[in-house]
């Protein structure tokens, strides 16, 4: 939408010009220069708006005429989306909606027909209007026409599911998209189109966030993907659709790999990726202090406390430097969370062969590391043995076949 | 571009400026010396064409160095008008001083003050210029200090 230019009469113009121009003095006949060269602006706004008269004046009125309506229309649509819209906890939405509030009741048709005034846009539209060339009640409607059809979309989607793709797609980006997020609707509507594309059911599927599986068919399909999207019913006759399907075909085919789709669609992050570190031991002047202690008699609650790497607590065992008795009251007096990073480090030693505590138990070979630990196991701390449990089965380090 | 519209000393025409908006300089300066001609009288003398001139640039001037417009040659004739009331001087004193106070006038102007109408601000500019007993740079030096004039403190009451 390009405003084109029009000459009008310049003895008329001028004419209603200072008439605008004068019926704004208060009291003071003083008025700075951007503010004159504003009613400027706002006059050939109206002017622009106004068609099919001669006269300038005539002009004017036809213009404001069809501004007041104009605003009539733009007010109803807010109205009607300030009913319904969600802002889903993002604060720009909800900010750059009630922002418009203040517009409708401080527009001035007189003197500021081509500004925006309380209208401050946070929450930037997937076909991002340009406030540059579009001024003023044009911008307002603009705004809010493709807001609504963005909210109709969203509002066709449950909740439950938009709320899964925006957290997943927090997680994933690591960042909150309440503070951060760009534009929902687009983000929504390329989930929801590549869902459609690889399975039939849209908007009330369980889950909009694509499988490893279903991203992969997508990757392997996209030269089908525009044809076969453009036929799905929601798409019929919507042209902010088409756009919108237009720019991920485009996004689509300059991708080949799996992990460049992360890019711009929210998959399911990949299982089995954890990854665990063990603390490192202790520098080697450290660990002969330590043993210099052991060997003065320091006390087991002392050493234990010293003791927080699991290569630590193996050394003291394998250097012998304690007793079995005393090693089997040490291991008692570890802390919780060390002792069970300590059982799985052995685990990993052992070619993961413990998935739970039962396995600990039913071990046959005796020796007194192994006494120590089911010694400490049958205090039955359950919050211990629980905690003990799920590590076990959660985390499985990789064998070395070397 | 600039405009320029007269009104009336007291009453405010809107016709009659509409009329009168773009009219000539030269228009400009008989209609504001036709207007100084009462205020000087009172001190025996009346400005000539060319000091009239000389007034009426100068005003343009100041007012576009503050960035403004004034449609209304009002401002000056008060102006002068408060001059006149006061001490008696020669033109050339008048013309010195009056370029002062239209200094200090639209200095104002172009400040958040649009809550104050054109008299009250005169009226304060005369109220301080009383308190300095017509010493310009205090006055000036007064409102560079004090460039928001505030509706509450219109009783002027700088105690010395």
């Amino acid at each position: 939408m390009e405003y084109e230019t029009v000459i009008y009469d310049q003895q008329e113009y001028r004419q209603l010009l200072t008439r605008i121009v004068l019926s704004s003095l208060g009291d003071s006949t003083v008025l700075p220069i951007e503010e004159v060269e504003n009613i400027k602006l706002s006059l050939d706004f109206v002017l622009k708006k106004g068609t099919g008269y001669n006269n300038l004046e005539q002009i004017y009125l036809n213009g404001l005429a069809v501004l007041t309506r104009e605003l009539q229309q733009a007010r109803e649509m807010y109205e009607k989306i300030l009913l319904n819209y969600k802002d889903y906890g993002v604060e720009a939405i909800k900010g750059t909606i009630e922002g418009f509030n203040h517009f409708f009741t401080s527009y001035d048709l007189q003197l500021g027909a081509h500004l925006i005034p309380g209208v401050w846009i946070v929450y930037q539209l997937f076909q991002a209007i340009d406030s540059q060339k579009i001024k003023g009640l044009d911008f307002v409607m603009h705004y809010l026409d493709s807001f609504y059809i963005e909210m109709l979309f969203l509002n066709q989607i449950p909740d439950v599911n938009v709320l899964d793709v925006l957290q997943t797609y927090s997680q994933l980006l690591g960042f909150d998209y309440q503070i951060d997020v760009n534009n929902i609707y687009e983000l929504l509507f390329n989930q929801v189109i590549s869902k459609s594309f690889v399975t039939d059911n849209y908007f009330k599927g369980k889950t909009l966030v694509l499988s490893k599986y279903e991203a992969q068919f997508l990757l392997s399909n996209k030269a089908n993907f525009f044809v076969s999207c453009k036929k799905i019913k929601f798409m019929q006759g919507q042209e902010y659709h088409q756009k919108a399907l237009e720019k991920l075909t485009d996004k689509l085919t300059t991708i080949n790999h799996l992990d460049s789709l992360g890019n711009f669609l929210v998959l399911t992050e990949e299982i089995g990726k954890k990854h665990l570190r063990f603390e490192p031991p202790m520098m080697a002047a450290q660990y002969i202090e330590l043993s210099e202690n052991i060997d003065h008699g320091a006390s087991m609650a002392v050493i234990a406390r010293k003791l927080i790497s699991p290569y630590d607590i193996f050394s003291v065992y394998q250097d012998q430097l304690l007793t079995s008795k005393q090693f089997s009251h040490l291991i008692l007096l570890l802390e919780s969370s060390i002792f069970v990073s300590f059982v799985l480090w052995l685990n990993s030693e052992n070619h993961s062969l413990w998935y739970s505590v039962e396995d600990i138990l039913k071990e046959n070979t005796t020796n007194d590391l192994l006494q120590a630990i089911r010694q400490r196991i049958d205090k039955n701390d359950l919050q211990e043995i629980q905690l003990l449990n799920d590590t076990l089965s959660a985390f499985s380090t990789e064998v070395d076949f070397f | 571009m600039c405009y320029l519209v007269y009104k009336e000393v007291i009453i405010v025409n809107v016709k009659k400026d509409l009329l009168l908006f773009n009219e000539s300089d030269t228009t400009a300066v008989q209609h504001l010396k036709k207007h100084l001609a009462t205020a000087t009288r009172k001190m025996g003398y009346e400005l000539s064409f060319t000091e009239v001139t000389e007034i009426y640039h100068t005003r343009n001037t100041i007012l576009q160095e503050n960035h403004l417009l004034d449609f209304s040659l009002n401002n000056t004739i008060c102006l002068v008008n408060m001059l006149c009331c006061r001490e008696k001087r020669n033109a050339k004193q008048l013309l010195d001083d009056l370029e002062q106070v239209h200094t200090i006038f639209y200095y104002l102007r172009s400040f958040e003050n649009s809550t104050m109408s054109d008299e009250e601000l005169i009226n304060r500019i005369e109220s301080v210029l009383n308190y300095y007993a017509d010493d310009f740079e205090h006055t000036m030096g007064y409102f560079e200090n004090h460039p928001i004039v505030l509706k509450e403190e219109e009783q002027w009451s700088m105690k010395p």
